[in-house]
């Protein structure tokens, strides 16, 4: 569901007070937010929306997080790729080495919104809001991507998809995603379906991440879609690595996307169209990854 | 209870205190410090028309939330001039009429001045990047690229004179 369907509350409706503070360390902020009824803002664009639509805020502080130096910038190591949940889409969609190694991502992040709401929307904040259709969620789900959550006194671990279990006095530190061994033959891509065109929430969203051996044959395929419920959906694809990335893998594992997923209608499509949909960029989605994946012109 | 908040807005120190430190840097402007120049349309960050120009970056001013402001350099279409009264770009605009109705054009032109900030001499390419996320519902965006490409070339032969 998306932030953009709710109706709106009375205009006279009363609004509380909301106090903001602004973290100058993670160590900071975290004890701000082990306060009551504390939240953590990003870049501020999901709070601002959802005041526009007048609903209801129920969060008494807002602990600015964006800017604190714990979670700034993209950190390159031999294993893995560390994104600061502080980092805006636009950096991660014009990041030339994020664009070579994962492209599903930074695709994602440069297909959100428009250019303008990039420079302010940060990676954490997205994942944080938890809406199935945002698109950096799906394509990190593709890629296995693993958020560290720092909370008052701990560190934890845990999928993307698992956003949903965070908790009250949490923070999301930073994503990391891993890096492939050189000369590997990975591809990835992420392919967003629009109804109308331009500037709006995905009808349906696809990332597939595909790795072939030496001989071509597949050795990972892994595909998430989102707008469905519990999105993003990471999908089960079975006995699929192991076979030549022909035209029938391709439609089997599109075949397989729409059987495992629960899309909903809403004003971008109905249930049963956005399944057909779904199909249909999963198999956009996995041959472009598969062609990245061989070194294909459009890598 | 009002906070106080200090940040730059058009070269100059200002401290206000607002009320509420989630309202929006649109309602500051407009409601508050009377620079109506920019303008609100959609109000949900898509239309563009309230863009400004925050810490050298244009963002549309509905979406900033006041309370993230402190410390930082706002600049509005108010702040535009240039040699002959106007900023280039804003010239750009009236010598190939870039406008119809002209409510969306203070967010083209302080697009456009964030991305000539940066980037003097930009490609077709970001010239389009650039006027995406604001809607013009009169002109179909043609007169709107003919004055970006229009305010480059003032640009350069501005810069080409000073020096």
């Amino acid at each position: 569901m998306t932030t953009l369907d709710h109706g709106p509350a009375p205009t006279d409706a009363a609004r509380e007070p909301v106090h903001l503070l602004r973290a100058g360390s993670l160590t900071d902020a975290l004890a701000q937010l082990a306060t009551e009824g504390a939240v953590p803002l990003g870049g501020g664009v999901g709070h601002a929306l959802a005041r526009q639509a007048r609903r209801p805020v129920t969060a008494r502080t807002l602990v600015a997080v964006a800017d604190i130096p714990e979670l700034a910038g993209i950190a390159w190591t031999d294993d893995r790729i560390v994104i600061g949940a502080g980092v805006r889409l636009d950096a991660i969609a014009s990041d030339t080495r994020l664009r070579e190694e994962w492209p599903v991502v930074a695709e994602a992040a440069g297909s959100v919104a428009t250019a303008r709401i990039r420079r302010m929307v940060t990676l954490g904040g997205n994942i944080a809001a938890r809406d199935d259709s945002h698109d950096p969620p799906v394509a990190l789900a593709a890629a296995g991507a693993v958020l560290t959550v720092r909370g008052a006194g701990h560190r934890r671990t845990l999928p993307v998809t698992e956003v949903g279990s965070l908790s009250a006095g949490e923070l999301v530190q930073d994503v990391r995603l891993p890096r492939s061994t050189p000369g590997a033959r990975i591809g990835s891509a992420y392919e967003k379906f629009l109804v109308r065109g331009v500037w709006e929430y995905a009808c349906v969203n696809v990332g597939a991440v595909v790795a072939l051996d030496e001989s071509g044959t597949v050795e990972r395929l892994s595909v998430a879609v989102g707008s469905v419920t519990g999105g993003p959906v990471v999908v089960d694809l079975g006995a699929l690595p192991g076979r030549v990335p022909d035209a029938d893998l391709v439609a089997e594992a599109a075949r397989l996307a729409a059987a495992a997923t629960r899309p909903y209608s809403d004003v971008r499509g109905s249930a049963a169209y956005k399944s057909l949909m779904i199909a249909e960029f999963t198999r956009r989605a996995v041959s472009k990854a598969a062609l990245r994946a061989a070194g294909g012109a459009d890598r | 209870m009002a906070v106080p908040l200090r940040f730059r807005l058009n070269h100059e120190d200002v401290e206000v205190h607002v009320q509420d430190p989630a309202s929006t840097l649109l309602d500051l402007l407009r409601n508050d410090l009377g620079l109506t120049g920019t303008k609100s349309g959609c109000a949900i960050g898509y239309c563009g028309a309230c863009t400004v120009i925050v810490d050298g970056r244009a963002v549309p001013s509905c979406l900033q939330l006041v309370g993230l402001l402190e410390g930082r350099e706002v600049r509005t279409i108010e702040d535009l001039s240039g040699p002959d009264g106007l900023d280039p770009v804003q010239t750009a605009f009236v010598t190939c009429a870039g406008m119809q109705c002209g409510f969306c054009t203070p967010g083209h032109v302080m697009a456009l001045r964030a991305l000539l900030d940066q980037e003097p001499e930009p490609d077709e390419e970001r010239l389009r990047q650039t006027v995406d996320g604001n809607y013009c519902r009169c002109t179909g965006y043609v007169k709107i690229l003919d004055s970006a490409r229009e305010a480059v070339s003032l640009q350069k032969s501005l810069t080409g004179e000073a020096r």
